[in-house]
């Protein structure tokens, strides 16, 4: 049995770790035969270059040509963009302005959704709404005049409404019949210029005007106490005199040529609508009282002054006196 | 290596001579190609390429000696190989056609080469066959001529490491170069 585990050939290592390095340094001088192959090979890797070499000298001078002409040129910035970017070179920030803010995201720019605050609110709108419509049977007249302004606001008087009119005007102003009398002021359109209710011009006329179709009676009464609502009474005369305020210029009385021309300009007035104008611009609230048109006895001191002006008129039948200018309204305020 | 001259030829190259330029490319530009076909020898020349022009566009702002030259010059292609390597991860070429074993080119292996003739190429195919942090190793200690402590710092270890990796291919290469029974 051999006194040694090692093979024959095993001995000591041909070379160590100081040769090696002499090895990496180049230094070859007294480097062990061992690795003398190892240092011809090192050898051939730093041998003289071939001209495979050089071949992209060309294109590497080229690149350098242009970028010193750039610079020359001062276009710094003038670079190329097929090759990698520069690194880019950040000011460095002060240190007492703090952390720099954190970048933003593009998927932090999102529309924010409706706030709870704001949801509630609708809701709650909505749940009003439903149980108003729920117990009235319809919208609540604020919310009623904002969906609808112009229905809301042509509610016609309470002693037109229950008259059963035929004509379209008056039927468009009570579209659903649902306004009561009972609360006229909150249903009554303060701006003058949306109400539909026919004008005492217009009533007028239809009234007069059914005198020439005596078949159609109920119309002829029904207008017959529209126009006893406005003027105050119900008397034909009464009637005549009223609606001579706003006729007078169309009907033609022999007796009064000289005056409307010696005072033209008030035949022109009341011709231009003044009255129509006077008449839609009546007080609401005296317009709709209850007392003063279902009276029907003049309570009302204008209604009292047109009858007053009329009383002598009915006695001397047509008067001679022009109309008024600015014929007082039967719904107007009281003169003082 | 440029020598005593080379701080001069660096101030005139920065100042735009291409001559002084030239030198300096003709200097290092071999030793950078032989380097990179023992590493990536498919994309050699592109990356070679690439590193030159970003060489390029910073040498105004390079300051130093002729070592410290040669580092950021390896520097760089080390970092353009580690780019090329992401891309082709990213983005892997595929082959156009099937070539079959008998249409393949046929080259001589390290150990016949070197008994032919001990050549450049020879040499770099032998080295090749290292594993790739010894032959990497090997290459930029006697190629590039860097020392211990800058081959450590590119490569990110420590100069001890970097030496066991060293000795360790080169006791490797003359066991290749001995099994092949070529005394070079």
């Amino acid at each position: 049995m051999p006194d040694s585990l090692q093979p024959p050939n095993w001995g000591p290592a041909p070379f160590d770790d100081r040769d090696l390095d002499a090895v990496l340094s180049g230094e070859t001088a007294d480097v062990p035969d061992a690795l003398r192959p190892v240092v011809d090979t090192l050898a051939a890797l730093r041998a003289a270059p071939t001209r495979a070499e050089f071949s992209g000298e060309a294109n590497i001078m080229a690149e350098f040509r242009a970028l010193a002409e750039f610079r020359a040129l001062g276009l710094r910035g003038a670079q190329h963009s097929a090759g990698p970017a520069d690194t880019l070179e950040l000011h460095a920030l002060p240190a007492d302005r703090g952390p720099r803010r954190a970048a933003r995201h593009r998927a932090r720019r999102h529309v924010p959704p409706v706030s709870w605050r704001t949801g509630t609110l609708m809701g709650v709108a909505a749940a009003v709404i439903l149980i108003a419509v729920a117990f009235f049977g319809n919208l609540p007249g604020p919310i009623l005049r904002i969906t609808h302004p112009r229905h809301v606001s042509v509610v016609s008087p309470p002693s037109l409404q229950g008259a059963g009119s035929k004509d379209p005007k008056t039927a468009h102003a009570t579209p659903s019949g649902s306004h009561t009398t009972s609360a006229p002021s909150s249903t009554w359109s303060p701006s003058p210029t949306t109400s539909t209710t026919p004008s005492p011009s217009e009533l007028c006329r239809s009234y007069y005007a059914s005198f020439l179709h005596p078949e159609s009676g109920t119309a002829e009464m029904s207008l017959g106490r529209k126009l006893a609502a406005l003027a105050g009474r119900a008397d034909p005369g009464h009637l005549y005199l009223f609606c001579r305020q706003y006729l007078g210029h169309i009907w033609h009385y022999p007796g009064t040529d000289h005056e409307s021309q010696a005072n033209p300009g008030q035949n022109s007035q009341s011709q231009t609508g003044g009255t129509d104008q006077a008449a839609q611009g009546q007080q609401p609230g005296s317009a709709s009282s209850p007392a003063a048109t279902q009276s029907g006895t003049g309570a009302s001191p204008s209604t009292q002054s047109a009858a007053g002006s009329g009383q002598g008129s009915q006695n001397g039948g047509p008067t001679p006196n022009p109309p008024s200018p600015n014929p007082p309204s039967p719904v107007s305020s009281p003169a003082p | 290596m440029v020598g005593e001259d080379f701080a001069a030829l660096l101030a005139a190259a920065q100042g735009g001579s291409d001559e002084a330029f030239a030198v300096l490319w003709r200097d290092t530009n071999p030793a950078l190609l032989r380097y990179l076909r023992v590493i990536a020898p498919e994309t050699a020349e592109d990356v070679a390429a690439e590193t030159w022009v970003q060489v390029v566009r910073g040498l105004p702002r390079f300051t130093g000696d002729e070592a410290a030259w040669r580092a950021w010059l390896f520097t760089t292609a080390r970092r353009r190989l580690l780019d090329q390597a992401r891309l082709r991860k990213r983005h892997p070429a595929e082959p156009l056609d099937e070539v079959s074993a008998a249409e393949m080119p046929r080259t001589a292996d390290a150990e016949q080469l070197a008994m032919e003739n001990i050549a450049t190429e020879a040499a770099m195919s032998l080295l090749s066959r290292l594993p790739q942090q010894q032959a990497e190793v090997i290459m930029l200690r006697v190629v590039a001529g860097l020392d211990t402590e800058v081959v450590a710092d590119m490569l990110g270890r420590s100069p001890g490491a970097v030496r066991v990796a060293a000795h360790r291919g080169l006791k490797k290469l003359a066991t290749l170069l001995s099994g092949a029974g070529v005394t070079l």
